[in-house]
C-alpha cells in the first residue's frame, strides 16, 4: 500500500557561484554568463537546454504543470533557462531564487535514487565552478531557510482517506512542529488537489542530508500509517460504500462531456484510491498512471495539447475527452 | 525591555502585540493573555500568511525578544551595508532575501539569531564542496599525526616521534599550497 500512497520521491539541492551576486541583485549581462558557464559545463548531449527567457509562455506553463520548474522561475527578468535529463527524471534551473537548483523527481517511493541523482549532477558543476560555501553555514544560499545542505526532500503522498475524515488538519500541524511543511501538489500557497500534499523537510542546517532523509522518511511513515489505517477500517466496515464511491466516480469520468478541473482531480483520486485497494481491476481502468494523467489535465497541457487557447467550457470539454482517451481502451473506436 | 500596558484592561502587563498593517496603515495593539483570548484579535493568528511575510515577521520577532542593548545593535545593523552587492540589512529585513556570499559575512553577527529560528542550528552539518574536503581530509590528517607524535613522547619513542615530526611539517607545507 506505502508503494501506491507515495507518488514521488523529489530532492531539490540550491547551490550558487561564490564571485557572483545573488540573483535577486544579478545584473542581466553577468546572469547570461552563468547560463553560458553551465550550458559548458552541461554540454553533452544527454542534457536539452530550454531558454525560459524566451520560451513561449504556454511552454512554460506546461513545465511548471509538469513540476520541471517552478512558478517562480517565470517571474524573473533577468537571462534564466533549464537543463532536463530524462533518464534522472532531473532538471537543473538556473538562475531562479539561486542561481542553480538540481532537482530529480522518481516515481515512486524511492528517495534514495533522487539523491543520488541530483548529487552526482552536483559534483559534475563542484568541479567546475566555484560555490559559494562556508565552513559554518554550509551552501549559501538567497534565502537563509535554505543556508546549509541547501537540499529539500520531499514526498508527493496521495492521501484522500484522512481528507475525507477530516483528520488531515492534525496531521498537517503535527507535521509542522516537528520541522516539516506540508504544501498542495503545486507548491507553496496552493491547495491540495486530488488529495495528494507534498511533504518536505524545513530545516536545512545542522542536519546532514542522510538524517534530513531519515526523519523526512519516519515522519511519512506516521502519517501513511493513519491513513492506512482508515482505509483498512472503510474496507471492513463500509466496503459495499467505498466500492459504490469509487464507480460512481470511474462512471462519471467515463461519460461526462465537461470536466472541471476540480471535480477531475476529486474523481480520479477516488479512481486512484479504488486502484490502490484493489476495489476496481486496473486492466478495467487501462493500467492508466492516475498521477500522469493529473497532470495531463491542467489548463496549460490541456491548451499545449490543442494547440491554441481555449474558453472554459472548451477545455473543460477537452479534459473530458483526454481522461476519456486514457480510461478506455476502445476510446474513439 | 520597556513594560507596555495592555490596551484593553490598562491593568496587566501586555503579552501579546499585534501589528496590523491595512493599506499602508498601521497600528499597534498590545495586550495581556487574558484579554487576548476574550477578544477576537488572537485570531490573526489565523488568517493565512506567505512564507515571505513569516519570514520577514520572524526577524522582527529576534528584535521583540532581545534586550535593550541587542535592540540598539539592532537598530545600529539596519544601516549595516554589504560591500560587495550593496545590500543593507534592512532591505534583507524587508525582502527576506541575501544579496550575495559576502551578505553572511557582512551581517554575521545578526544571522545566526535568524538561523536558530528557522532551523534550531547555527552550524553547517553534511556536504562539502570537493575542495573543501581534500583541505579537511588533509587538516585531519595533520592533527591524527600530532596525536600519534604526543603519544610517541610519551612513550619515549624519540625515533618515530622524530618521524612524525617531520612528516607533519612536510603536510603542513603541502596544505599552504
Amino acid at each position: 500500500m506505502r508503494k501506491d500512497i507515495i507518488v514521488s520521491s523529489r530532492v531539490r539541492l540550491a547551490r550558487n557561484i561564490a564571485k557572483h551576486p545573488f540573483p535577486n541583485r544579478l545584473k542581466n549581462e553577468e546572469a547570461g554568463q552563468i547560463v553560458k558557464d553551465i550550458r559548458g559545463i552541461l554540454s553533452e548531449k544527454k542534457y536539452t537546454y530550454i531558454d525560459i527567457k524566451n520560451n513561449s509562455r504556454l511552454d512554460n506553463l506546461v513545465l511548471v504543470e509538469n513540476h520541471i520548474i517552478s512558478a517562480e522561475m517565470l517571474k524573473g527578468e533577468i537571462d534564466r533557462a533549464v537543463f532536463l535529463e530524462k533518464s534522472t527524471e532531473a532538471s537543473i534551473m538556473v538562475n531562479e531564487e539561486d542561481h542553480i537548483r538540481i532537482q530529480s523527481i522518481v516515481k515512486g517511493d524511492n528517495m534514495e535514487a533522487a539523491f543520488k541523482y541530483t548529487s552526482e549532477i552536483d559534483d559534475k558543476l563542484d568541479k567546475k565552478l566555484m560555490y559559494a560555501f562556508n565552513s559554518e553555514y554550509g551552501y549559501l544560499t538567497a534565502c537563509p531557510t535554505n543556508v546549509g545542505t541547501a537540499m529539500r526532500a520531499s514526498f508527493m503522498i496521495h492521501l484522500p482517506m484522512l481528507e475525507v475524515t477530516n483528520q488531515i488538519k492534525n496531521a498537517i500541524s503535527f507535521l509542522g512542529k516537528l520541522g516539516i511543511a506540508v504544501r498542495g501538489m503545486y507548491g507553496e500557497g496552493t491547495e491540495a488537489k486530488g488529495s495528494l500534499y507534498q511533504v518536505s523537510n524545513q530545516i536545512t542546517l545542522g542536519q546532514s542530508e542522510a538524517e534530513t532523509i531519515e526523519r523526512l522518511n519516519d515522519v511519512v511513515t506516521q502519517i501513511i500509517n493513519q491513513e492506512i489505517k482508515i482505509r483498512n477500517k472503510l474496507y471492513s466496515e463500509q466496503k459495499i460504500k467505498l466500492v459504490d464511491e469509487i464507480y460512481r466516480a470511474y462512471g462519471i469520468l467515463t461519460n461526462a462531456k465537461l470536466m472541471n478541473i476540480k471535480e477531475g482531480m476529486l474523481l480520479l483520486s477516488y479512481v486512484k484510491l479504488g486502484m490502490d485497494m484493489q476495489l476496481i481491476d486496473k486492466t478495467f481502468v487501462n493500467e492508466v498512471d492516475i498521477f500522469d494523467l493529473m497532470i495531463k489535465i491542467q489548463k496549460s497541457n490541456i491548451e499545449k495539447q490543442a494547440e491554441r487557447k481555449l474558453q472554459a467550457t472548451e477545455r473543460d470539454e477537452e479534459r473530458a475527452k483526454i481522461i476519456q482517451s486514457k480510461l478506455l481502451s476502445d476510446f474513439g473506436r | 525591555m520597556v513594560k507596555v500596558l495592555c490596551d484593553r484592561c490598562n491593568e496587566n502587563e501586555a503579552s501579546i502585540h499585534i501589528k496590523k498593517t491595512i493599506k499602508g496603515k498601521s497600528t499597534e495593539i498590545h495586550l495581556c493573555d487574558q484579554c487576548a483570548k476574550e477578544t477576537k484579535e488572537n485570531e490573526i493568528i489565523n488568517i493565512p500568511i506567505s512564507f515571505q511575510d513569516f519570514l520577514v515577521g520572524l526577524m522582527d520577532l529576534t528584535v521583540n525578544d532581545a534586550t535593550f542593548e541587542e535592540q540598539k545593535e539592532s537598530q545600529k545593523a539596519k544601516t549595516i551595508k554589504c560591500e560587495k552587492c550593496e545590500m543593507t540589512y534592512a532591505d534583507f529585513k524587508m525582502s527576506g532575501k541575501l544579496g550575495c556570499a559576502q551578505c553572511y559575512q557582512t551581517f554575521k553577527k545578526q544571522l545566526p539569531i535568524v538561523f536558530n529560528k528557522l532551523h534550531g542550528h547555527t552550524k553547517h552539518n553534511g556536504k562539502v564542496p570537493t575542495r573543501i574536503e581534500k583541505n579537511m581530509i588533509k587538516e585531519k590528517g595533520i592533527n591524527d599525526l600530532k596525536q600519534d607524535l604526543q603519544i610517541a613522547i610519551l612513550e619515549e619513542e624519540f625515533e618515530k616521534a622524530a618521524y612524525l615530526r617531520d612528516k607533519i611539517k612536510e603536510m603542513q607545507k603541502g596544505a599552504k599550497i
